[in-house]
């Protein structure tokens, strides 16, 4: 049942995700004019802030087992002085320990492996790229009978490249 | 919708695989991860866009254009935007990087140098075959 509930929230938080991110873009591109790659490194930015944010507050509020990643990070130290980020107290009532267990699989699922883990993209920024290298990357593999897609780019404006316009 | 429904579940399948049935770090997941999408992206995006221009070009001599071209782009909305896009992904590789800041500076710089030249040769790959090996 929690495998499934788990499962649920990262295709919930995946499927918003992607669907934010191909706004985001879009809305950067189309409407002020940015270029694709820079709207998605932005949008890369942006999740890269939010997806530390998240790990930190879940991780501080609901992992109560001691097997926190927080604890190999040099940040660890400086939790101590933190009085009003994590709860104070960390012997809680195994009621309450799995509750927040399964509070930490559902949230993470959802925010952090589903919602942000689709919001970002290392492919796109890969493939979004302007168009003369996305030529120079394409030629080595062009044979003459297949119109790629940088016989495509040749025969469209820049504005209107796929990578910009279908892509993102 | 789907495409990152399916592409976020895969990858934390691949990660739960990782990190339950091998003994490599959990950084590797992410890195693998974004290697194979890169390479799957490259080809979709290759394969796909061929196959819009080649319609393009039929449709020229017939009436009936809507639907059959529209085909292929949606094949890029679901396949490259959505399952790509989603299965691959920057924050977690940023977030495993600033894990790996604290004292592990060799797996820090593999990750770096490596996800960036074998994801970008990964495109090169996928894109070659997706234009140039698979008939359309």
């Amino acid at each position: 049942m929690k495998v499934l509930l788990v499962v649920i929230c990262i295709a919930v938080g995946g499927a918003f995700g992607a669907v934010l991110r191909h706004l985001g873009v879009n809305l950067m591109h189309l409407y002020i004019g940015l270029p694709s790659w820079i709207a998605v490194m932005i949008i890369n930015i942006t999740g890269c802030y939010f997806i530390g944010l998240c790990f930190f507050y879940l991780e501080a509020h609901l992992r109560r087992n001691g097997g926190s990643r927080l604890c190999e990070a040099r940040i660890a130290g400086d939790l101590n002085q933190l009085t009003w980020w994590p709860d104070g107290d960390p012997t809680q009532p195994a009621v309450d320990l799995f509750r927040r267990s399964l509070y930490l699989d559902l949230l993470s699922g959802l925010f952090i492996t589903g919602f942000m883990g689709a919001f970002t993209t290392f492919s796109l920024l890969l493939v979004v790229t302007p168009p003369g290298h996305a030529s120079a990357v394409a030629s080595p593999a062009r044979t003459t009978a297949s119109p790629g897609l940088s016989s495509l780019l040749s025969h469209r404006p820049r504005t209107t490249w796929p990578a910009a316009s279908s892509l993102c | 919708m789907a495409g990152g429904a399916i592409g976020a579940l895969l990858r934390w399948l691949v990660q739960m695989f990782f990190s339950h049935w091998t003994k490599l770090p959990g950084w590797t997941a992410i890195f693998l991860i974004n290697v194979v999408g890169s390479f799957l992206i490259g080809f979709a995006v290759a394969w796909l866009t061929n196959q819009m221009e080649i319609d393009k070009a039929a449709e020229l001599t017939r009436l009936a254009v809507d639907l059959k071209y529209q085909r292929p782009e949606a094949g890029l909305a679901l396949f490259a935007v959505g399952y790509c896009g989603a299965f691959t992904t920057f924050s977690t590789f940023s977030l495993d990087n600033y894990f790996l800041t604290h004292g592990k500076y060799a797996q820090l710089a593999f990750n770096i140098v490596g996800s960036l030249v074998a994801c970008y040769f990964a495109v090169l790959a996928g894109w070659a075959l997706g234009q140039g090996v698979l008939p359309v």
